[in-house]
């Protein structure tokens, strides 16, 4: 196995391994990996040893996304709790805010598999994110504009917008 | 089916940026095909995302954190399952959760004979919405709401309604023991999904009685047991002389129908009662500031202060007038409007229980000790 190549040296931080739908890995912190509720049950019944995960729904692609928001938000984090404890002002959560809803400024087809992954991740704060920006994305728009942004389908019999 | 793997890199402590670029290397090796070009073709080899694929669950989610008004009148109307969505049962209590997770605000001003609710449902402009219906300035008093729902008196009526102001379904309390001097309590239960209705009539000197009345009001779709763990809790006032006034919290369990009065709530927070039964909070006003407090743990008894902000952000009124709420001096209400609950249709479930209402009377303390 891989981790047997150097024994002798621990390493400083532990890793974990995501492998995407595609058959890639992805090594990231633990407790970046943590983040995903899934992952964190996994890993408590888990012997400590098996540190890999595959995740059968996830793309590559999706799966760099996921992970760039995790190790962003554990980051972020960790600097905030800093800051407070430091007592100087900071406008770390602003700040990361900011940074969301630049992250989650994506195309349709992404914002779908990100929504995806994070239901099936179970990563709470990631999931709102998702599905606030669809909700916004909806709002305001007439039900034939929602139609041909979301590729829906007109099944609906009663439509008082139809005539405009 | 045979997954390529590539796990025998070691690539411990290697960047993520790094392993993407390894990614592409050897995307590149095995196509030949530029990045941009191969998301393109997946893009295309796959079928075209549809929204609602997407897990019925995250449409609920979605759908439920619509503006209600554009829900009803616009997006509902998209296609058969969304019109089915707000048409579920269950619907309405995502809004529940949302509302009392972040309670939007309900005002009345004066000059203005209409409620306007203050809610923040996009980005963070607060937007006033005015209410359905004509609950006029001077029609109604003792207004209180909980979780979608608002209970108020009706003055020309001398009748107690509960109604949804977004919905504008409104419900006549079926009680013959409201009028005279009563006072009601309306709060929501949210482990048993149960709203509580409660009337109170004060008894009257030398043999000093509290009288009420519980109407349990049920999620008609709660499938639930009976059993309820929510509770009502009440300020009883006891009034020694003109300005000394003492508050009490007094406590209807639901299971015993019996009243237990609990300490008295915390010193200073005694002055300017406004009053309501939402988680247990209990507003105070003094002067510009407000004190909710909120109770934490029954068996200790522990109280907590949330101090909300001393001044309302300005509001955008949809009279054409934008509003400073302070300057205003709305009356505030902690409200949670906001849902699509119907309440005709739970005191409808409710008037088909045996003992849908209940006259609880017993002695509870006594005003004066003189």
């Amino acid at each position: 196995m891989k981790d047997s190549f150097n024994p002798s040296i621990e390493p400083p931080k532990k890793t974990v391994t995501l492998v995407s739908s595609d058959g890639y890995d992805f090594e990231v912190e633990e407790e970046v990996a943590l983040e995903s509720q899934v992952i964190k049950d996994g890993f408590e019944d888990k012997a400590v040893d098996d540190r890999e995960y595959l995740l059968f729904n996830v793309h590559s692609d999706t799966l760099e996304l996921i992970i760039k928001y995790c190790e962003k938000h554990v980051s972020s984090r960790k600097s905030i709790s800093a800051a407070a404890a430091s007592s100087s002002s900071s406008n770390g959560e602003e700040a990361l805010k900011e940074w969301d809803e630049h992250f989650i400024s994506v195309d349709t087809n992404t914002l779908y598999d990100i929504l995806m992954a994070a239901d099936y991740l179970n990563i709470k704060s990631l999931l709102d994110l998702a599905i606030q920006k669809v909700a916004d994305t909806i709002h305001g728009r007439s039900p034939e504009q929602i139609r041909k942004k979301f590729n829906i389908e007109n099944d609906s019999i009663i439509d008082p917008w139809a005539s405009e | 089916m045979n997954i390529p793997r590539y796990h025998n890199h070691p690539r411990n402590q290697i960047p993520l940026s790094l392993i993407t670029n390894l990614k592409r290397h050897q995307e590149e090796a095995i196509g030949g095909v530029s990045i941009p070009e191969l998301k393109r073709l997946r893009r295309q080899l796959e079928q075209y995302a549809e929204l609602n694929d997407l897990p019925v669950e995250i449409l609920f989610e979605i759908l439920s954190r619509l503006p209600l008004k554009y829900l009803l009148q616009a997006a509902k109307y998209t296609c058969k399952l969304w019109n089915n969505i707000t048409k579920d049962s269950l619907f309405p209590e995502l809004h529940v959760a949302r509302t009392l997770q972040n309670p939007g605000h309900l005002y009345s001003f004066t000059g203005y004979h209409n409620l306007f609710f203050a809610d923040k449902p996009h980005s963070d402009a607060i937007v006033g919405m005015k209410l359905c219906g004509d609950l006029g300035g001077d029609n109604y008093t003792d207004i209180q709401s909980s979780a979608g729902l608002i209970c108020y008196r009706a003055l020309h009526e001398k009748s107690i309604y509960i109604c949804n102001p977004i919905t504008w379904d409104r419900v006549k309390i079926p009680s013959e023991n409201v009028g005279r001097e009563v006072d009601f309590g309306f709060g929501y239960a949210h482990l048993s999904k149960k709203y509580n209705y409660f009337q109170v009539s004060h008894g009257l000197q030398p043999n000093p009685r509290l009288s009420a009345a519980i109407l349990t009001l049920r999620f008609p779709i709660s499938n639930s047991p009976f059993y309820s763990d929510g509770a009502l809790y009440w300020v009883a006032s006891t009034v020694f002389c003109m300005d000394e006034i003492e508050y009490q919290v007094v406590s209807p369990d639901l299971e015993t129908e019996r009243f237990r009065a609990m300490r008295i709530l915390p010193i200073g927070t005694s002055r300017n009662f406004k009053g309501c039964l939402v988680d247990v909070a209990f507003v105070f006003i003094s002067g510009m500031r407000n004190e909710v407090w909120t109770l934490m743990d029954v068996a200790k008894d522990t109280w907590v202060q949330k101090c909300y902000s001393e001044t309302h952000s300005a509001i955008c009124l949809p009279c054409g007038k934008n509003a400073d709420a302070s300057g205003n001096s709305p009356k505030l209400v902690i409200a949670h409007v906001g849902s699509l609950v119907s309440p005709s249709k739970i005191v409808a479930a409710a008037m088909k229980q045996p003992f849908y209402i209940k006259l609880v009377i017993m002695s509870l303390f006594v005003y004066c000790d003189t």
